[in-house]
């Protein structure tokens, strides 16, 4: 669980940074178009009435935290939104700010007097009170917000600037009143709205929702936080396949694809990505063996205390399992075997420290296999563009059609190992350039290498200096040995991307480190409620099983499942058949008479099974949801004194409770129409 | 009273539509004045608005008569007085000329000490009695002053006027005590109410309040619109970026604002009548019609320091820019754009697209669609229509299809069916929609991944997994999207959770046509009524 917390910690505070950067100009755009609304040159003159500035930005909800972020240490003087009370005493900007929630603006009352006391507490706090608070003007009067503004002292005050947050969720109604009464003193008052909106810009939600003559008062100019494709590929680029940052864990294509998928479909939002990622991290630490992903430690301060703690008895099962995952042969046999197969003829003897030791070993590879890929990846990106800008194609396909599902399954084939088609293209492709082009790319590569950070530029040295000698070799080349020399490069360039971008599963230990092509569990994010409420009635005994032990599902699905008896459900999913079958409307006494005869039925075949195993320790029919056990041992009870009378109160109770839950879950309708008839609410289940 | 404050004579010469109103207020309040008007302007109300505190602040006593008067006005907006008392406080700080300030704890006029006016009407009407007394009080002060008593037995007059703006909006408890202020304070105050409503559909129920002196503003006319056009622009700035502009001078330019003016009535006017709006639209266009013309001076260069406009570059400039009132008027009058925008600056920078495409999620399109269809298909075809489940229903359907398009126009005697598509959407529930979408995603989500749920959907059909798609929390949401952004609108009430919710689609035939090719559903086929 640390461990999670503490990879995701990185990862989150990456993807962040990256949004935050990626945010930032415009962040900055917007600051200085809020702090400039009131100049002259902003508004033009002869308008018949003067306007309110207002800004719509768009974009999520973090932008406005974000926006304070950036803002609190105060770029220069007037730069500041204002929190609390506590800053404003500090420093005296000319800048008010005020914030106002959905909350506060129930009626206008209450955001009149939001807007008003917010401005003038700090004054108030100075001590000009007020003599007669029932003789003066009321605090949610926009005269008092006036004469407060006119007492300040020139320059004192230049703006005050109201923020809408959660704009969608104010009653359209308020608002308009709102702007209409600060729209009467903006001539007095220098106000300036921020609409924080997290509906897209097109269709407009202002538009849609606010009438033409509370429009006309304001003057809207929406911002646009940076959202949509590139900013998700930067994200994922950067985060994943940067060369100055090591993620604890790679994710895997289908991740990948579900992202796109996710993306396209349903939320194009930067929430929903880091949603996706966490989840997929969440899903990826259910793994016991992940404990292994930043160090070998398990969670403890070194690896004498890990030996230890593994030594203790109820750790022998994790330690059996890491002992035949390292046994274990990878999936392919590659060439990264050959170390791990002599230690395998001596792995029982080995202590709880060599396996540690070999588990952090595996880890070094993979770090260092998955910089390769990246590296590879970066590379081939940049030959790919370079060749682009000349004109040159790598990817065979013409027609960009559907640019982010190629950008999607450009890095999902990296991380697969299966870029050799365009490895091979590339190659060709440099053999064919004249001398200006290869200049170039060379160049380009060059300064790739150089750029490299530090730890990585040694590892790949080699190749530097192969790009420099051919860089000078280019300089003096004769006419007719520069075929051979481009031949070189390309020869060297497949070879070099071949040899990076590698499968990343070849690894040993792989599945601590990499997600691989496990599916992204898309229910957990994109449930289908209905659906699966109905089929957990239909076939309760999957689900059940399916909770008690996710494992063993896997192995029974194989088996044939023949369709348990009616009987062998639990009592809701015997009343929900029941129901399927019934019309329209319900009578609820056939309905319990139908129940009635199938729990006759249940019981009998209980007798029977009791008679047959003869032992009250078998009843196990695993009905699921715990709730039947309880009922089994009732019976059996039941069963011995065999009263006729309290069976019969048995079933009716059973029967209420099923009908409740029934009810609870939705799929009852009461009416008045016909004593004793329920409606039903679902028809036509495909089964 | 200062001397720039217009007269009765300016203003009416300001507002030609106006001038009827102000003869007869002038004549109403300078006389016995009635106590209870009502303005009724359908039309120009913020123009209405304006004048009357420009009319009641230049009301001057006459000096000729016996009495001297003295005029208090207070103006209300009745959107702005929320609560009755803020609705007392403004109307007698106004009255009494007070204005609250900060340093003394924003207090209000204080007739007596101690005494409140702003808890009750009660209360304001003793309000109104004793700033009444404060004003006859403090004018006999300073006429005492001013004449040494001369005249001493000199009566002063007071003459109170309230005017409240957008009447409709007042507080309904309000209503009949302003009505009647006159009698009930026994002061001579005149009640003026203006709204863009007529008093009968306004008026307290049961004849509460007594019958108002009816007054009514008329539509602007041409000419009075194009004065006040050029009266907003009689102060044009110039812009001094332009140094080709800057060489024209002053007076050559103020002879385009006729001609500019003029063309921008003759193409606007015809849809919006308001003169605001006009001055509007003509305001934010005047920076691009300069740089217009400058772009034009420059391409017909004159040497000399000074240039002059002649009439050939007037009508081509005006030829040239006719375009832009229309673009501008389509942008600017829904306020799809502010008027900032249309500097020729910010022109400069970016082209505005002006692609009406909308952001959607591929999910939201289907959902577009299938409302789209629910709404204008009668609920019997959707089987007809949308269901393919086999290759013979798919004849089947096309045959139907042929049929229905004949049928209309064989018969030419009956009454003629309006298409469902020229009478608006009608309401559909939900299910009904998430049916459509499903059969919908069936034949055109080929390579869709249902992926992540094997387990549950192991051996189950096409058919299922549609059914299954549709209830994803995801499509719900989309629709909760779509109709806080009114794409779709709830016909039933979000607080009623029995039964299923009811929509109605809120977007056109061809916005969702461009939408359907986007995800490449052919929509004509799945119409009942084909256009």
């Amino acid at each position: 669980m640390d461990v999670y917390r503490a990879a995701w910690k990185d990862c989150l505070a990456r993807v962040q940074s990256i949004i935050e950067e990626l945010h930032s100009p415009r962040l900055q755009e917007i600051t200085e178009q809020v702090h400039s609304a009131h100049l002259p040159s902003r508004t033009l003159s002869n308008l018949p009435h003067p306007e309110i500035p207002t800004f719509c930005v768009h974009g999520e909800h973090y932008l406005s935290k974000t926006m304070f972020i950036y803002q609190s240490p105060p770029p220069s003087g007037p730069l500041t939104y204002l929190d609390d009370v506590t800053t404003k005493v500090l420093e005296p900007p000319n800048v008010s700010g005020c914030h106002l929630y959905p909350s506060d603006c129930t009626n206008i009352t209450a955001a009149m007097k939001s807007l008003v006391s917010t401005f003038t507490q700090r004054d108030v706090a100075e001590g000009v009170s007020r003599k007669w608070p029932s003789a003066s003007l009321a605090s949610y009067d926009i005269h008092t917000l006036v004469s407060w503004y006119e007492h300040l002292e020139e320059d004192e005050c230049s703006q005050l600037i109201v923020i809408f947050h959660q704009f969608e969720q104010f009653e359209s109604s308020v608002l308009e009143d709102f702007f209409y009464i600060c729209s009467l003193v903006v001539s007095k008052l220098p106000f300036v709205f921020i609409f924080s909106m997290s509906s897209p810009p097109t269709p407009s939600y202002l538009h849609a929702t606010y009438s033409r003559d509370a429009l006309t008062l304001l003057r809207v100019k929406t911002m646009v936080a940076p959202q949509g494709w590139s900013l998700v590929k930067a994200v994922l680029e950067q985060t994943f396949f940067a060369l100055d940052f090591e993620p604890d864990i790679m994710i895997g294509p289908p991740v990948l694809e579900y992202i796109l998928d996710y993306f396209k479909r349903y939320n194009s939002s930067n929430d929903a990505i880091l949603t996706i990622l966490q989840l997929t991290f969440m899903k990826h630490f259910d793994e016991p063996l992940t404990i292994l992903a930043r160090d070998s430690f398990l969670s403890t301060e070194s690896l004498a205390e890990a030996d230890a703690k593994l030594s203790e008895p109820p750790s022998f099962p994790f330690l059996d399992s890491l002992l035949s995952r390292v046994a274990l042969p990878p999936l392919s046999s590659g060439s990264l075997d050959v170390d791990v197969s002599d230690h395998e003829s001596d792995w029982p003897d080995r202590s709880i420290a060599t396996l540690l030791e070999s588990v952090d070993a595996a880890r070094a590879r993979f770090r260092a296999r998955s910089r390769g890929v990246k590296i590879g990846y970066r590379l081939l990106n940049l030959v790919k563009g370079v060749l682009a800008e000349m004109g040159y194609r790598v990817d065979g396909k013409k027609g960009k059609a559907d640019a982010e599902g190629e950008d999607i399954e450009f890095m999902g084939r990296a991380l697969r190992g299966r870029l050799a088609r365009e490895n091979k293209n590339a190659g060709a492709a440099v053999k064919e350039l004249s001398w200006a082009d290869a200049q170039r790319l060379l160049a380009a590569i060059h300064q790739f290498f150089q750029e490299l950070p530090p730890h990585l530029r040694a590892a790949e040295a080699k190749a530097r200096v192969k790009v420099v000698s051919w860089n000078s070799q280019l300089q003096r080349v004769e006419e007719e040995l520069f075929p051979e020399l481009t031949e070189a490069i390309g020869d060297w360039l497949t070879g070099f991307l071949d040899e990076k971008l590698k499968s990343l599963e070849e690894c040993s230990l792989w599945d601590i480190w990499y997600t691989g092509s496990t599916p992204f569990p898309s229910e957990l994010l994109n449930p289908s409620p209905r659906a699966s409420i109905i089929s957990a009635l239909l076939h309760p005994h999957e689900y059940a099983r399916f909770q008690a032990d996710p494992e063993s599902l896997e192995l029974e699905i194989g088996e044939t499942q023949d369709a348990p008896m009616l009987w062998e459900l639990p009592d809701t999913s015997i009343l929900f058949r029941r129901y399927l079958e019934g019309g329209k409307m319900l009578n609820v006494y056939d309905w319990y008479e139908a129940f009635a005869l199938e729990l006759e039925t249940q019981r009998k075949e209980m007798r029977k099974r009791l008679a047959a195993e003869a032992g009250p320790s078998t009843p196990k029919k695993n009905k699921g949801k715990g709730k039947a056990r309880e009922l089994d041992e009732q019976m059996e009870m039941d069963g011995e004194d065999d009263d006729e009378e309290q069976w019969r109160m048995q079933i009716q109770a059973r029967f209420i409770r099923a009908l409740h839950e029934l009810d609870y879950a939705g799929f009852i309708k009461h009416t008045g129409r016909k004593a004793d008839h329920v409606l039903r609410t679902v028809f036509d289940v495909l089964d | 009273m200062s001397e720039h404050l217009p007269t009765f004579e300016t203003l009416s010469a300001a507002y030609p539509s106006h001038k009827p109103v102000l003869l007869t207020l002038q004549t109403l309040l300078t006389a016995t004045s009635p106590p209870f008007i009502y303005i009724t302007d359908p039309y120009t109300p913020r123009i209405t608005s304006n004048v009357l505190k420009q009319f009641l602040a230049g009301l001057v006593p006459s000096p000729s008569k016996s009495k001297r008067t003295v005029y208090a006005h207070a103006c209300l907006n009745a959107i702005s007085a929320f609560t009755p008392r803020l609705f007392f406080d403004t109307a007698l700080n106004a009255l009494a000329g007070h204005v609250p300030l900060w340093q003394e704890g924003c207090a209000n006029w204080r007739g007596n000490e101690g005494v409140r006016y702003n808890e009750s009407v009660d209360g304001f009407i003793w309000g109104i009695r004793d700033v009444c007394e404060y004003l006859r009080q403090g004018q006999e002060q300073t006429g005492k002053r001013e004449s040494k008593g001369k005249e001493k037995e000199r009566d002063v007059d007071v003459r109170m006027v309230l005017v409240v703006e957008r009447a409709e909006r007042l507080l309904p408890e309000l209503v009949v005590p302003l009505t009647r202020l006159a009698e009930l304070t026994q002061t001579p105050i005149t009640t003026i109410l203006t709204s863009s409503l007529p008093w009968q559909d306004t008026k307290p129920p049961l004849g509460a309040s007594p019958d108002p002196f009816f007054m009514q503003v008329g539509p602007p006319s041409k000419e009075s619109t194009l004065h006040i056009l050029s009266s907003v622009f009689s102060d044009l700035p110039r812009p001094d970026s332009d140094p080709t502009i800057s060489r024209v001078s002053q007076d050559s330019i103020r002879t385009l604002h006729t001609p500019y003016l003029s063309t921008l009535h003759s193409v606007c006017a015809p849809f919006v009548p308001d003169p605001d709006e006009l001055a509007y639209i003509g305001a934010a266009l005047w920076p691009a019609f300069l740089h217009e013309l400058g772009r034009l001076l420059r391409a017909h260069e004159q040497a000399g320091d000074e240039i002059e406009i002649t009439e050939e570059t007037k009508m081509r400039l005006l030829r040239a820019f006719a375009p832009k009132f229309r673009e501008a008027l389509e942008a600017l009058f829904p306020r799809l754009a502010c008027a900032a925008d249309f500097l020729p600056s910010s022109r400069a920078g970016e082209p505005r697209d002006k692609d009406t495409a909308m952001s959607l999620t591929r999910t939201e399109k289907y959902v577009l669609i299938a409302a789209y269809l629910a709404s204008t298909n009668p609920p019997k075809s959707d089987m007809r229509m949308v269901y393919r489940g086999s290759e013979g229903d798919r004849k089947r359907r096309r045959r139907r299809r042929s049929s229905v398009l004949a049928s209309p126009s064989k018969k030419d005697g009956g009454a003629v069916k309006i298409p469902q598509r020229l009478l608006g959407p009608t309401t559909f529930p939900l299910d009904r929609m998430l049916a459509i979408m499903g059969n919908l995603m069936i034949e055109h989500e080929e390579e869709l991944d249902f992926g992540g749920d094997e387990w549950e959907m192991e051996g189950l059909g096409r058919e299922r997994n549609a059914e299954v798609e549709v209830g994803r929390v995801g499509v719900l949401g989309a629709i909760t999207n779509l109709t806080q952004s009114h794409l779709l609108i709830r016909t039933s009430p979000p607080e009623r959770i029995d039964g299923p919710p009811t929509f109605k689609c809120g977007v056109g035939y061809e916005v969702v046509l461009g939408l359907a090719r986007e995800v490449g559903v052919s929509l004509g086929e799945r119409i009942w009524e084909a256009a």
